[in-house]
């Protein structure tokens, strides 16, 4: 079924088509507010406050949108909305701090072995180091696109920012990660 | 150094051009450094993005699937059929609340009458009081009446044996 029917049979009284939809999405929507945020417990609580909106209203998205832009601009604005309550500030960095293991080495971390994986270790990390770096509108760009699978156009329109602003952050965030990660270490 | 055409090679790597614009950036990117290499960052993050990846425990799928169906908006039937456990409960609780209240009726009444029965009995004892002290001011009254009646009567009686002594002088 498509995300549309589910969601008209869930309007229509069945549960379990609202546990097909929260399966199809968990991950990408997790991963998304994940990296948004920086916490991942910050992560749980908005992925939880996102279906309970979606429910509340389940044809609020009408046939205008693709169920994914709905859920994710909801999404969006709750991520949003935390940043605005202060919460942020009890954020763990994503790339931590001395006394905390940062969710960034949670999610680089592997067993040593050869040098190849140690190489490719490092390379990640590297690469968790760039993401860091990208500014809050850069990351909104580039994550929405890995995560949702919008286009920039659809994502243009979820931020309320021109198609050429959305690719004009995502180029500058290629820059930040090319800048970081250096043409020599991918091309190794 | 960033390339006129970087947002052109971005499209290009999401798979959002087709036909002629496609064919023209893939030519674009082989002829150009700057986009190839921002082509192979963007696959690297991208590929590293999918690996990273966190798949969330089945106890928030679980949860949120909980939460998500107590906040769904219900009709009033549907409401009683869902929270059946909790319509006996108030159709229990209600059916209590009204027992005690017919219980505590009864016990009004009963206090009611006796309350009643207590101001009948005070109403009773000033009106006796009433009674008592008009009949005290009336038997006063009376009296004082009678001995002034008598002092009248007396006066008239010596004015009359006054008048007689006189005519008899």
């Amino acid at each position: 079924m498509t995300d549309a029917e589910l969601m008209d049979a869930f309007a229509d009284g069945e549960s379990d088509a609202l546990g097909e939809i929260i399966s199809r999405y968990k991950t990408p929507l997790f991963n998304y507010l994940l990296r948004i945020t920086g916490n991942a417990d910050v992560a749980e609580d908005l992925f939880q406050d996102v279906f309970v909106k979606i429910v509340r209203s389940p044809k609020a998205y009408g046939e205008r949108f693709k169920f994914s832009a709905w859920l994710f601009t909801v999404a969006h604005h709750a991520a949003m909305d935390y940043f605005r309550r202060g919460s942020a500030q009890k954020t763990v960095a994503l790339d931590g701090d001395a006394e905390n293991q940062g969710l960034a080495e949670r999610l680089v971390s592997g067993e040593p072995g050869p040098d190849q994986a140690v190489q490719n270790l490092e390379l990640k990390r590297r690469i968790e180091k760039a993401l860091a770096l990208l500014s809050g509108e850069q990351r909104e760009v580039f994550y929405l696109r890995h995560y949702s699978g919008l286009s920039f156009k659809e994502i243009a329109v979820l931020l309320k920012i021109p198609l050429g602003t959305a690719l004009a952050r995502m180029s500058r965030a290629a820059a930040v990660l090319r800048r970081e990660l250096g043409d020599k270490e991918l091309s190794a | 150094m960033t390339c006129e055409e970087s947002e052109k090679t971005i499209l290009y790597f999401y798979g959002e051009l087709d036909g002629a614009a496609k064919d023209l950036a893939r030519s674009h990117i082989s002829a150009c450094s700057s986009c190839s290499a921002q082509l192979a960052v963007l696959a690297e993050a991208c590929r590293y993005l999918k690996e990273a990846r966190m798949e969330p425990g089945l106890s928030l799928t679980e949860k949120t699937l909980e939460l998500a169906l107590n906040a769904r908006p219900r009709g009033f039937f549907e409401v009683l059929a869902f929270d059946w456990r909790q319509t006996i409960e108030a159709v229990a609780f209600t059916v209590i609340v009204a027992a005690g209240f017919a219980s505590m009726e009864n016990k009004n009444a009963v206090w009611k009458s006796d309350i009643e029965n207590r101001l009948d009995a005070m109403e009773y004892g000033i009106y006796q009081l009433q009674s008592d002290n008009t009949s005290m001011w009336q038997a006063d009254f009376n009296h004082r009446y009678s001995d002034l009646e008598s002092g009248i009567t007396n006066e008239a009686n010596w004015q009359a044996n006054l008048t007689n002594s006189g005519e008899e002088v």
